[in-house]
């Protein structure tokens, strides 16, 4: 199924709370931060905004979206809270983008933002039977993908550990980003044992932030007064969850879902300029790449080891630092996504600039599982 | 013999468990779709392949091959077990992988291919002070076949 979208929509607006930890700010606080500052990016101002899409994990009060919009003006606009694990933001997204697409409204808000508690992230409830058999363990998935595809392909746990290596090094040029240092390759290995073969250093950090993008229809940009040569069109996306055949291999969901996405684009990897892959654990970093089909499937590792996915590489990949350096701050992490490839796209990049891209992919993954895939075209 | 006190029950910690009343021996239970003929672990209503609820119950094996590990060192919340602690994805001959605990095995001799078996082991305690039974996976011998 390739959908086709009734209008052209846009990226109009992008706004970021920087990711790391802020125990003394609100959820509130950091989320009107990237809402004002995606609005004031678009020119727009809160009562223009017809409808709003919240994505979020963590239950803290009903109706959180609400909670936080209603502090900008009670313009009483449809406001959807939307749960769907660290895809959630790009779950949200992607409903505002069909609402616009088809004509319900010509502006929309969309927004994500997370405080995540300290130490290990659990998927189940504290009653599951995970809890006893020591199964829930994001990080432990993740290792034991890892390590099949060690076994698999005679890749190196250094390919992995480059991962969040390079992430660290763009992160740099970042100020939004949780880690704005260099880590070298030793350290990150050296790093302590969280489950083999994934290294603290090797897992992304838990993080507290916010982001926000300000979509509307191309045709009604110019009644808005924007700024035309800022806008970035939204050209394909796709979502999916867990199907039977998933788990005949690994990452077969993101390949069904870029299918998808490049379906409605009339776009192919070879177009892609530049890349945002959920890097939750660093091996995920290298196996996106292989599905989203820029690289071959168990030649991903190569590819980073080459230095394929560097700012200056074939396939620039996770060019802001990724949930490696970025921080994770699961409901924000899929609109942060997009706000570095309207970033790149717009050619606002500073240090970490990519020369000239023109098309930009993200892929958000999400337990469930969900996986979301958008494509971005200047 | 008078009995004093309640007898302790062991009850398997998911329902798809099937244990002895000694709690010593264990076998997954499931179904097998009568029209796509694959398999499945627990008591699925539809099948999860063809949404069938035409089903053939089935004990599956208790042995199978070691496809991946890990060796956790920093726990989930809830683990009550040692740590370091070894996890592993064994594939039974029904095609279906079973990812739990890995026991009496050194992490030095971990090898994908090793033939594991189930092994059935006290893994906490629920509120009435029965003894809760979880499912490990422990290594049939040294060697690996592939």
């Amino acid at each position: 199924m390739s959908a086709k979208p009734g209008r052209e929509v846009v990226v109009a607006g992008i706004g970021l709370h920087p990711f790391g930890r802020f125990p003394d700010r609100s959820i509130e606080a950091m989320s009107g931060r990237a809402v004002l500052e995606a609005l004031k990016d678009a020119g727009v101002s809160y009562p223009q905004i017809q409808a709003a899409y919240f994505g979020h994990v963590y239950f803290n009060g009903m109706s959180m979206g609400e909670g936080i919009l209603n502090g900008l003006g009670l313009t009483g606009i449809p406001i959807f809270n939307v749960e769907n694990a660290c895809s959630s933001s790009s779950t949200a997204f992607e409903m505002a983008f069909w609402a616009v697409a088809s004509g319900v409204y010509d502006i929309a808000l969309t927004f994500g933002a997370e405080k995540v508690p300290r130490g290990p992230v659990s998927v189940t409830a504290e009653t599951s039977p995970a809890r006893l058999l020591g199964t829930d363990h994001m990080m432990a998935s993740y290792a034991l993908r890892a390590r099949r595809y060690m076994e698999e392909f005679s890749a190196p746990v250094e390919a992995f550990a480059h991962v969040a290596e390079k992430a660290h090094r763009n992160a740099v040029h970042n100020h939004y980003a949780q880690f704005q240092k260099v880590f070298t390759l030793q350290e990150i290995l050296n790093s302590r044992m969280i489950a083999d073969p994934l290294t603290l250093y090797q897992c992304c950090p838990t993080s507290d932030g916010a982001s926000a993008a300000v979509i509307c229809a191309r045709e009604v940009a110019e009644k808005y007064k924007m700024d035309g040569k800022r806008l970035i069109s939204v050209a394909g996306m796709g979502i999916k969850t867990s199907a039977y055949e998933d788990r005949k291999g690994e990452h077969i969901i993101t390949a069904r879902t870029a299918k998808e996405a490049y379906e409605m684009a009339g776009l192919g990897p070879e177009d892609v300029d530049v890349v945002q892959v959920h890097d939750a654990a660093t091996n995920a970093g290298i196996f996106q790449l292989e599905g989203l089909g820029l690289v071959e499937r168990g030649k991903g590792w190569v590819a980073e080891l080459e230095g394929q996915t560097e700012i200056n590489g074939k396939i620039p990949t996770n060019t802001d630092g990724g949930l490696q350096a970025m921080g994770h701050p699961l409901g924000a992490t899929g609109i942060r996504m997009l706000h570095e490839l309207v970033t790149q796209l717009r050619g606002e990049a500073g240090a970490r600039q990519v020369v000239n891209p023109r098309i930009g992919i993200a892929e958000n993954s999400g337990a469930g599982e969900v996986c979301t895939v958008i494509i971005l075209k200047k | 013999m008078v009995e004093t006190t309640k007898p302790v029950k062991r009850i398997p910690v998911i329902r798809s468990l099937k244990i002895s009343e000694d709690g010593t021996t264990g076998v997954f239970i499931g179904k097998r779709c009568r029209n796509c003929r694959e398999y499945m672990i627990g008591s699925p209503v539809f099948c999860l392949n063809c949404s069938s609820t035409e089903f053939d119950p089935v004990e599956f094996s208790q042995e199978g091959i070691l496809r991946t590990y890990t060796v956790i060192y920093v726990p989930p919340p809830g683990w009550k077990g040692a740590v370091p602690y070894i996890l592993g994805s064994v594939e039974v001959p029904e095609g279906i992988e079973i990812t739990t605990e890995v026991i009496d095995c050194p992490k030095e001799a971990l090898k994908v291919g090793m033939k594991m078996k189930l092994a059935m082991k006290v893994g906490g305690q629920d509120s009435e002070g029965n003894e809760l039974i979880v499912h490990k996976w422990q290594p049939v011998n040294q060697g690996v076949i592939k």
